[in-house]
């Protein structure tokens, strides 16, 4: 496999893919920027698509005439971006064209360090658990390590890609001037930056990036409620000593999304935790994060003030100078775990750049949409992304559930030791560590059945509860009464409801509300 | 572009492979070749290879065109020459001697075309060298004009030489002039496509009684003295489908033809006209081909085809002024030379051919020719694009008269051909892309953005003969009111009469379009108001998404500016521009307004003109302008105490300036109803979303698509009139609305609300695809207008409904009340001599103590104290004191 070449995979392509196809092939391609990749080798990459270009046309064939020597070579144009002639050759075009779709992809964002190690099959490495570098200007990072995708309609379906999305491509290494699209002007201006290319043979979409397999999800559904125990301390200790928050943040982290129609969003979870002390600031949310975030595959850490909000560019915009998608950090793919820190907020004036900001998230957290800036339109993309604010007053964004924190006084005093120490814990534990970021990753996906009964306890209650006090209870609240009790459920390995899991949904429900007055 | 190869050397041409062979011998034989087979280039008609250099092989070979055209301008503008891949020239059937071409290059066709005197020999002064000033005829006139046709300009460098030589190319002997002229690769025979179209102009018409459509279009062209000719294919398709697919596959040899025809008959049926100071010649602008394509979906085998793409104009450049030849000058001899351009490069002549100097040759700038070029961008549009997908782009080129008829921002449908070039690339760097770049070479623009088919323009052509048959089925069941408005924001629970509401507004009334400046618009407009939590935004938002051209702004949010218009400097042309606001971009669509009650004064009031004028006039930073603003009205309003206060009227609980109110259709009231039964099921209805995850989205009975297709279909297609009964059914209504008002001694309706009810009726009939408004569907909207009545109009004093209260503001029953204070303070006046002085405080609690019956409030008594002032009775001097007269 490592000697493939375009020619020969055009001219072998079904035994090629044949090849490709065995169990353990896949997997033995070397990865882009990891492994040594020579161009013009099979290689493998994956990320984010991040922008969809326009499709390039190309001569599928087309021949080298050598003046010199009057020799004529057939080419193929497939899997080749550019070819180096010499002076004396005479490049002729083919007259068959063929189309073929362009897309952009980045290393996926917000991907943890320990996510990025498990992909690459390593040996899982306790000790490199540094907190991910905060992310506060896209615009440096823009253009680094972005690869086209080079994909050829005849042999891939290239409908399925999405923006967003997470794919992996095996294809040849190549590379590529692509101009800023100003395509009547000269290429070679600064603008023009050659990037890595990768003509694609075949790709996987990826929705869930821990590995999948039966065997290994069976064992965590039997012993999801160990794990839930296990999970619910480490985090109760995180959040100081108090278990109502840590059951919530539990939820917040398993959360998915499993329908979504008319604007209804059922299954996004979006947590407010509020009553962070005011003194512990900063660093306490840090290392929350840090802790959070050795247990999600992605995630991304922003803090909310007034600066960060008027000049980060957090909305994708379209540039039509380049003709390209710029980058914006809210724009992440499927179940990354967005954690805005509003401890730090000061007073202060949003501009008009902050208000769009502020009001693409609270789109992201109320309607799980984000409408990208096409200058003169604005296009609305669908997002799954779980929102986690920490703030010490009520937040300035909304939230489907705020929690008031309650901490141990106990705790107050030594926060970071008691963080470091449920991090140490996880540390120590890789096996059960692993465990647990699988838990997180799937528990949610199981298949889940409501009893038919017990629907109908619920009706009675939510009648009983409407005449008790009408003005506060809605039809808002019997949707989250429903998604606590339906997370209640799966977290403990539970895929129905019953009885006992609605009571106690309810009461959980109702301590939380105690918290308020 | 045209003929451009990815190296220097001429002889190579990009796609010469590709070249049908056979089309110069059989006129059809080439149209199959088309796509398919590359065969080497020399299986040409050996008549034509013989004779030429290797090096002119590939040109001649390109370069078989109607003997006329040679002839008339050395060979010059064939508008079909190279650049195609199939490299259309014009080639005959049947050999005969070259000489008649030569001494008469016209002689195959009409004698009009010749016939140096017609208006069209514009005889424009032009350089001794070039060769259009050998005979300009119409056609040679056309292809000069169209550079967005491409006309190759290699060829006739080649010809000129051949000329300059003094050996006319050989292959042109073995030629005819026989009628039956084929073009090149092409099955189209020039003088059957010339026959059939001008019998397409000369007798097409829209209907019978009409004149034919093209002929009154060619009288327009001299009145108004524009310079070409605008084209529907879609006509041509329903004339002749042959020659539409001729134009369709072969619009580079066609089009040409057309002008011709087109100036033939132009110039037969006024041969006095005089347009030389507009145009040199007329030209065909077709438009409307079927073959209309989400930008998407163009692919290679589109290339070179006349392709009809919609989407939103996202760049101009600048006018590019691109030489179309250079004029040189040697300095030693002043021997004058024209070089073409050839694929973007002047070859600047080395050598003086006269004196045989090197290198002397400089370029005469005003004396070289010129092009205007434009490069403008097209995006998709939003709501073409698959969802999740990021919008394409094209680049377009357009020419002459057709640069800067678009901006930035405009919507529109353009008409061109499809290109490819190959990717031009630097001859220093030694990398080589086999990669090409499209373009679209544009023939005719069309801006959407002002026309009133833009609610549907796109969905409509979608709408396939079956679908629309379905959707006539569909309006034909017995319960399609009640099926659709169940369709209707199926998230929502129950507030049918709310959902049949707002269908009536995506369905809207007949367009009222009376000669005079009387206008009545047929847009409903709706107003929801009621406790919060009640899926009002839910509402709003759901018809934001199905209806196409729809806006959503929050009332807290806008101003009246982003509201209306503003004005800005665009970055491009740093020239002030009009940036509409939401009410103009929901032209023809639903504008959905949220807390319409938190809304600014300001914008509010802007809303006046456009509720019931619909058009927004504009005067700012020297713009003065009126813009049409047909938007329907959806807006939600919460009650100012957070909380609906059922003892007060709609206008006290909403605060709303009555003036507004009385814009609106409708007025729903969404209240909390707190009943045991009503929980529960609406908690039955909350839970199965949990349940049936899965199948919720199919156990409707109709899918949003269809609804959006028969709404789309019901609001176009029909115009439903009022038939005499259902006349007088509302006359009745109305004059029972306005007794019941007079009786109790005021008017209680008003014009307003029965223009409503027809709008209402029309709705109606509309909906269920009828083009009679009947008397069910007067009682329809007359049911639904009391329903929405009853729920805002119910006065809280007499528990009756009152339209009054919409109107004016105040219930009657409270009007009366003020009335009697009034007449009571009055008497109380009068029976005191003048010139007392009255103190208020005293004279409010005489009064509350006279009218035990009911409470004076302070705002009742100050209203009726003003009432007595304007009767002249008395003059309050100052907060507490009051003097009689």
């Amino acid at each position: 496999m490592d000697k493939w070449t375009p020619d020969f995979w055009i001219a072998n392509e079904n035994e090629c893919k044949k090849t490709l196809m065995e169990p353990g092939s896949w997997e033995k391609v070397p990865i882009l920027f990891e492994n040594e990749a020579a161009l013009g080798t099979l290689v493998r990459f994956k990320g984010m698509i991040q922008d969809m270009l326009n499709p390039e046309y190309y001569s599928k064939t087309f021949s080298i005439i050598n003046s010199a020597t009057n020799e004529t070579k057939l080419c193929q144009g497939k899997y080749h971006s550019t070819v180096i002639n010499q002076s004396e050759e005479e490049v002729e075009l083919g007259d068959d064209l063929m189309e073929r779709q362009i897309i952009v992809c980045i290393p996926i964002p917000g991907l943890n360090e320990w996510a990025k190690d498990a992909n690459n099959e390593k040996k899982e490495q306790l000790e490199g658990c540094d907190i991910k570098r905060i992310r506060l200007d896209p615009v440096c990072q823009k253009y680094s390590k972005e690869v086209f995708v080079f994909t050829y309609p005849e042999d891939v379906e290239t409908s399925e890609f999405k923006l967003n999305s997470i794919i992996e491509v095996v294809g040849f290494l190549d590379r590529r001037t692509v101009q800023g699209d100003n395509e009547e002007l000269d290429e070679q201006s600064p603008l023009v930056k050659e990037t890595y290319c990768i003509h694609t043979v075949q790709f996987k979409l990826i929705p869930n990036l821990v590995t999948d397999n039966d065997e290994m999800n069976n064992y965590i559904w039997n012993e999801a409620s160990n794990l839930h125990a296990e999970l619910k301390l480490i985090l109760t200790q995180a959040l100081l000593g108090d278990s109502l928050a840590a059951d919530y943040l539990l939820f917040y982290l398993t959360s998915t999304i499993y329908n979504r129609q008319n604007n209804q969003v059922p299954g996004k979870f979006s947590l407010n935790i509020r009553g962070i002390p005011a003194g512990i600031g900063k660093n306490y949310t840090k290392k929350l994060y840090a802790l959070i975030s050795y247990l999600v595959v992605k995630s991304e850490y922003l803090p909310i003030t007034i600066d960060t909000m008027n000049n980060m560019d957090m909305i994708p915009r379209k540039c039509y100078t380049s003709n390209r998608l710029l980058n914006g950090i809210l724009q992440l793919s499927s179940r990354t775990h967005l954690i805005l820190d509003e401890t730090d907020l000061q007073p202060g004036n949003l501009d008009s750049k902050g208000i769009l900001n502020l009001q693409a998230l609270t789109d992201i957290i109320s309607n799980q949409q984000i409408k990208y800036d096409f200058t003169y339109y604005n296009i609305n993309y669908e997002t799954q992304i779980p929102v986690l604010t920490l703030s010490i007053g009520k937040s300035l964004l909304p939230c489907d559930i705020d929690i008031v924190l309650n901490p141990d006084p106990s705790c107050i005093n030594n926060i970071e030791e008691i963080i470091d120490s449920a991090h140490n814990y996880l540390k120590s534990q890789a096996l059960l560590l692993q465990k647990l970021r699988k838990y997180i990753a799937i528990i949610s996906t199981f298949p889940f059945n409501f009893k038919e009964d017990t629907l109908k306890i619920i009706e009675n209650d939510y009648v009983q509860m409407r005449k008790a006090d009408p003005k506060n209870i809605s039809a808002e609240d019997l949707h989250r009464f429903m998604m606590v009790a339906k997370l209640i459920a799966l977290c403990s390995g539970n895929n129905e409801l019953n009885k006992e899991i609605w009571e106690s949904c309810k009461s959980l429900e109702n301590q939380r509300k105690l918290r308020y007055k | 572009m045209s003929g451009r190869t990815p190296r220097r050397n001429g002889s190579t041409t990009p796609r010469r492979d590709q070249t049908p062979q056979n089309g110069s011998t059989t006129p059809r034989g080439g149209r199959a070749s088309r796509n398919s087979v590359s065969t080497p280039n020399n299986s040409q008609t050996p008549t034509r290879n013989n004779a030429t250099t290797p090096r002119e092989g590939i040109n001649s070979s390109r370069n078989i065109m109607t003997p006329r055209t040679n002839g008339q301008s050395t060979g010059n503008r064939t508008p079909g020459s190279v650049s195609s891949r199939r490299s259309g020239g014009i080639v005959s059937e049947v050999s005969s001697p070259a000489r008649r071409f030569m001494t008469s290059p016209l002689q195959g066709l009409r004698t009009s075309e010749v016939d140096l005197s017609s208006p069209i020999n514009y005889g424009t002064p032009l350089s001794s060298v070039d060769s259009r000033a050998t005979g300009f005829t119409v056609r040679s006139g056309n292809s000069v004009q169209r550079t967005n046709l491409s006309v190759n300009r290699r060829h006739r460098q080649v010809d000129t030489t051949n000329y300059e030589n003094g050996v006319p190319r050989t292959d042109f002997e073995n030629q005819d002039v026989a009628p039956n002229l084929v073009i090149w690769g092409t099955d189209v025979v020039v003088d059957k496509c010339r026959t059939k179209f001008q019998n397409f102009i000369e007798t097409f018409s829209l209907n019978e009684s009409e004149l034919p459509h093209y002929m009154s279009k060619l009288s327009n062209v001299l009145e108004m003295e524009i310079p070409y000719i605008d084209v529907n294919c879609g006509h041509l398709n329903q004339f002749d489908p042959e020659l539409y697919q001729q134009l369709i596959s072969y619009p580079q040899e066609v089009i040409p033809v057309f002008d011709t025809v087109v100036n033939e008959v132009f110039f037969t049926k006024y041969p006095a006209a005089d347009l030389t100071h507009v145009t040199k010649a007329l030209q065909v602008r077709p438009f409307n081909v079927q073959k209309t394509m989400n930008m998407r979906n163009l692919n290679p085998e589109d290339m070179d085809q006349l392709i009809t793409v919609s989407g939103m104009v996202i760049r101009c450049s600048d006018i590019i002024p691109e030489m179309r030849d250079a004029f040189f000058r040697c300095i030693v001899c002043s021997y004058t030379t024209i070089v073409e351009i050839d694929r973007g490069n002047i070859a600047e002549p080395t050598l003086c051919p006269h004196c045989n100097t090197n290198h002397c040759f400089e370029l005469i700038h005003n004396r070289s020719n010129f092009t205007d070029k434009q490069l403008t961008k097209l995006q998709e549009s939003p709501d073409e694009m698959p969802a999740g997908q990021t919008p394409h782009t094209v680049n377009l080129y357009s020419y002459n008269e057709l640069i800067e008829t678009v901006q930035a921002g405009d919507r529109v449908s353009i008409t061109g051909i499809y290109r490819a070039v190959p990717m031009q690339v630097n001859p220093r760097m030694r990398n080589f892309r086999s990669v090409y770049r499209t373009h679209i070479d544009v023939l005719h623009f069309l801006k959407c953005n002002d026309s009133r088919i833009s609610f549907a323009v796109e969905e409509k052509n979608k709408l396939t003969e079956e679908r629309i048959e379905i959707l006539q089925n569909l309006s034909k069941t017995e319960d399609i009111y009640d099926r659709l408005s169940n369709t209707l924001a199926p998230s929502i629970y129950e507030n049918n009469d709310i959902k049949k509401g707002i269908l009536m507004q995506l369905f809207g009334g007949t367009r009222k379009t009376s000669k005079t400046k009387n206008h009545l618009r047929s847009e409903i407009n709706i107003l929801l108001c009621g406790d919060p939590g009640t899926s009002k935004s839910q509402f709003l938002s759901y018809v934001y998404d199905i209806v196409p051209r729809s806006q959503y702004t929050s009332g807290k949010g806008s101003s009246a500016v982003g509201m209306t218009a503003y004005v800005t400097k665009d970055p491009e042309t740093r020239q002030l521009v009009l940036q509409t606001g939401a009410l103009v971009l929901a032209d023809n669509g639903v504008c959905c307004i949220d807390e319409f009650d938190k809304m600014s004064d300001s914008a509010r009031s802007v809303l006046h003109e456009v509720m019931e004028q619909q058009t927004l006039s504009i005067a700012k930073a020297g713009i003065i302008c009126q813009l049409n603003a047909r938007t329907s009205i959806l807006a939600a309003a919460n009650p100012c105490e957070s909380q609906w206060n059922k003892n007060k009227t709609i206008i006290e609980n909403i605060k709303l300036p009555h003036t507004l109110l009385s814009r609106f259709d409708l007025i729903f009231l969404m209240l909390d109803p707190q009943n045991e039964q009503y929980d529960r099921r609406l908690a039955n209805h909350l839970v199965s979303l949990y349940y049936k995850s899965e199948s919720y989205e199919h156990d409707e009975q109709m899918d949003t698509t269809l609804l959006q297709d028969y709404i789309t279909y019901g609001r176009e297609t029909f115009q439903p009139i009022l038939n005499e009964e259902s006349k007088q059914k509302l006359i009745q209504y109305y004059v029972n609305m306005r007794t019941v008002g007079s009786g109790r001694g005021q008017v209680s309706a008003y014009p307003r609300q029965l223009e409503s009810l027809i709008r209402l009726s029309e709705a109606h009939a509309k909906m269920r695809y009828s083009n009679v408004v009947e008397l069910k569907d007067v009682d329809e909207a007359w049911r639904l207008y009391r329903e929405a009545l009853k729920q805002s109009a119910t006065d809280p004093l007499s528990g009756k409904i009152d339209v009054g209260i919409l109107t004016t503001g105040l219930s009657s029953a409270a009007r009366q009340r003020r009335h009697d204070v009034a007449e009571h303070l009055a008497k109380v006046m009068s029976s005191q001599p003048k010139s007392t002085i009255f103190n208020y405080q005293t004279l409010l609690k005489e009064t509350k103590s006279a009218f035990p019956q009911f409470q004076v409030t302070r705002e009742m008594f100050d209203d009726a104290l003003k009432e007595v002032q304007d009767l002249g009775k008395i003059i309050i001097t100052g907060r507490t004191t009051i003097r009689s007269i």
